[in-house]
């Protein structure tokens, strides 16, 4: 498993999105950046450093599709959950 | 006279060995030829089963020879796709990690339930790593290629499933479908494949990908042999948690019946076409042969669809953390990045995206109060060459592999039955299939209008190349 400093140089806060939530932040070339260097040294698995461009571009792709929910139709404070999920009446 | 030739149907091959104008063990060695002989081009079979495939058409065989019954497939030879459980081989479920596996202790769910019919299973095929794929390709086994232009992608992940089935190597198989995965390779290689209701068909003995999202399902060359299959797959089984215990839902019985009171719409907005020429001509030659005048829109299928590639990424990487973080170096680098970013995406996210499916789910139900069959397309273009990465959406470059599936994601997303039907495309001569989708558990309507089309022209046609033995 690689070592790998990580170092949070900017100031989450000052996002300029309205709307803060990772959807949003992760948007940003560079929070994107730290997340990925965060999460690479967390999740356990044996990361090579040629993957990298590649696995950022996939979350990059999951934060577009994570921003079109976000931005759905959904009240934001609905308490309407979803794990009871089935196609039609039972 | 009974003449022995590729494109017998599911019924011709039952009927004369039942008959005895023709022995199981005889149409079992036909088979068995045609894809030693074109196997190698296509690399649709990772498996080949010779001896359990001549046991058991040995035992059809002295059943008929002394009069005793037999099922409603006998002597049809079938392949499934790799990830079904086969007694005694290793389901690979197209990876390189799970060859290390014990081999299966016993047969998948549908495997018995179509063997218990007479049919006879004949090997296990290629499919994209672990079922996260649209392509077909795969580093391990070889690119699974397509019947209609080998130098084209098959699509996936069953991939091997619609090859051998378009080449002729087998009248049907099974296939599983996530977000696409029957529909996206029936569409390239030109036949018809079935997404059951989510929960329909039991996943017993199947190795999984997203257990939310997954569905199993059967492929074939024409709509009467699908019918008869599916109906025969059909039966609650409470070892898989998702399967629902409904009434079978006898689909061949009302194959013929009357359409012309199903209430049929053109998908719209998402589903729109005009950015996709091929796409959109297929819809339109549909839309022409069933007199559809009116448009539907679908509320919320591009949130649907973002939830289905979230739900997706995030439960997959999941299923598969231990051996990302055990065999990392023994992933197909297209899945593997794929699931090492669905590693690290948030929790909040997946919460948010199966409060989207849950939402859209309930506006598909309404607008199904008044439509009973909505069309729309399965794939954006016809199979595109092998190693492409990018497709062009309104005139900018996109990548290609997840938007393969970007007509059909939104549908799996909520379960809902779709069926493909295949088409022509004139300019390429290549073929490009429609998705027949009605309300849950409304199979029977899917294939009584694919049966419609394919009485009025919209059949599988053979890939020349692979027509004679």
């Amino acid at each position: 498993m690689k070592k790998q400093s990580v170092t949070i140089k900017k100031n989450y806060n000052d996002t300029p999105n309205k709307k803060q939530n990772l959807a949003y932040s992760l948007n940003q070339p560079e929070f994107l950046d730290d997340y990925y260097t965060i999460m690479n040294k967390l999740v356990g698995i044996d990361i090579s450093d040629e993957w990298k461009a590649n696995i950022k571009f996939h979350i990059n792709n999951a934060t577009k599709m994570a921003q079109v929910i976000e931005n759905g139709p959904i009240d934001e404070n609905t308490i309407d959950l979803s794990n009871t999920f089935h196609p039609g009446e039972r | 006279m009974f003449t022995l030739h590729e494109q017998l149907t599911v019924h011709e091959i039952a009927s004369a060995v039942k008959n005895k104008q023709v022995s199981a063990t005889q149409i079992l060695k036909f088979y068995l030829d045609r894809i030693k002989k074109h196997n190698k081009k296509l690399s649709a079979f990772t498996t080949v089963l010779e001896q359990r495939a001549f046991a058991q058409a040995k035992s059809i065989d002295e059943r008929i020879n002394t009069g005793q019954k037999t099922g409603c497939l006998a002597g049809v030879p079938f392949a499934v796709k790799n990830l079904f459980d086969i007694k005694d081989t290793v389901t690979l479920a197209g990876s390189l990690i799970n060859q290390k596996h014990h081999s299966a202790k016993k047969d998948a769910l549908l495997i018995k339930r179509l063997e218990s019919e007479d049919a006879i299973l004949v090997g296990a095929l290629a499919m994209g790593e672990y079922a996260y794929d649209f392509t077909g390709e795969n580093i391990h086994y070889g690119n699974c290629k397509n019947p209609w232009d080998i130098s084209r992608m098959s699509g996936g992940s069953s991939s091997g499933s619609a090859s051998a089935v378009a080449s002729m190597l087998v009248p049907f198989s099974l296939g599983s479908d996530t977000n696409g995965s029957i529909r996206v390779p029936a569409s390239f290689c030109g036949i018809f494949g079935l997404k059951p209701t989510y929960g329909r068909l039991p996943r017993t003995g199947s190795f999984p990908f997203c257990d939310s999202l997954d569905h199993l399902g059967p492929m074939a060359r024409n709509i009467k042999d699908l019918s008869l299959i599916y109906d025969s797959l059909q039966g609650f089984d409470e070892s898989d948690h998702a399967c629902i215990n409904k009434s079978a839902n006898s689909s061949y019985k009302t194959l013929e019946n009357c359409i012309k009171d199903l209430r049929i719409k053109r998908a719209s907005e998402y589903f729109d076409t005009q950015s996709f020429p091929q796409a959109h001509k297929a819809v339109d030659k549909i839309c022409s042969a069933l007199s559809v005048k009116e448009n539907i829109n679908l509320p919320g299928a591009h949130e649907a669809r973002s939830a289905a590639y979230l739900i997706t990424n995030i439960e997959g990487s999941r299923l598969h953390l231990t051996r990302l973080q055990s065999n990392i170096n023994d992933f197909d680098p297209d899945t593997r990045d794929r699931f090492i970013a669905g590693t690290m995406l948030p929790a909040s996210w997946y919460i948010r995206a199966l409060q989207t499916r849950h939402w859209f789910h309930q506006q598909a139900l309404k607008v199904f109060q008044k439509t009973d069959i909505i069309i729309a397309p399965a794939t954006p273009c016809v199979a595109p060459k092998t190693g492409e990465k990018t497709i062009n959406i309104n005139g900018e470059q996109h990548a290609l592999r997840p938007n393969l599936g970007y007509f059909t994601q939104p549908i799996s997303a909520i379960g809902l039955p779709s069926c493909v039907v295949p088409t022509i495309d004139e300019e390429s001569q290549l073929p490009i299939g429609v998705q027949i989708i009605a309300a849950p558990w409304r199979e029977d309507l899917c294939l009584r209008v694919a049966r419609f089309l394919e009485t009025h022209g919209f059949e599988t046609f053979p890939a020349q190349s692979f027509k004679a033995l």
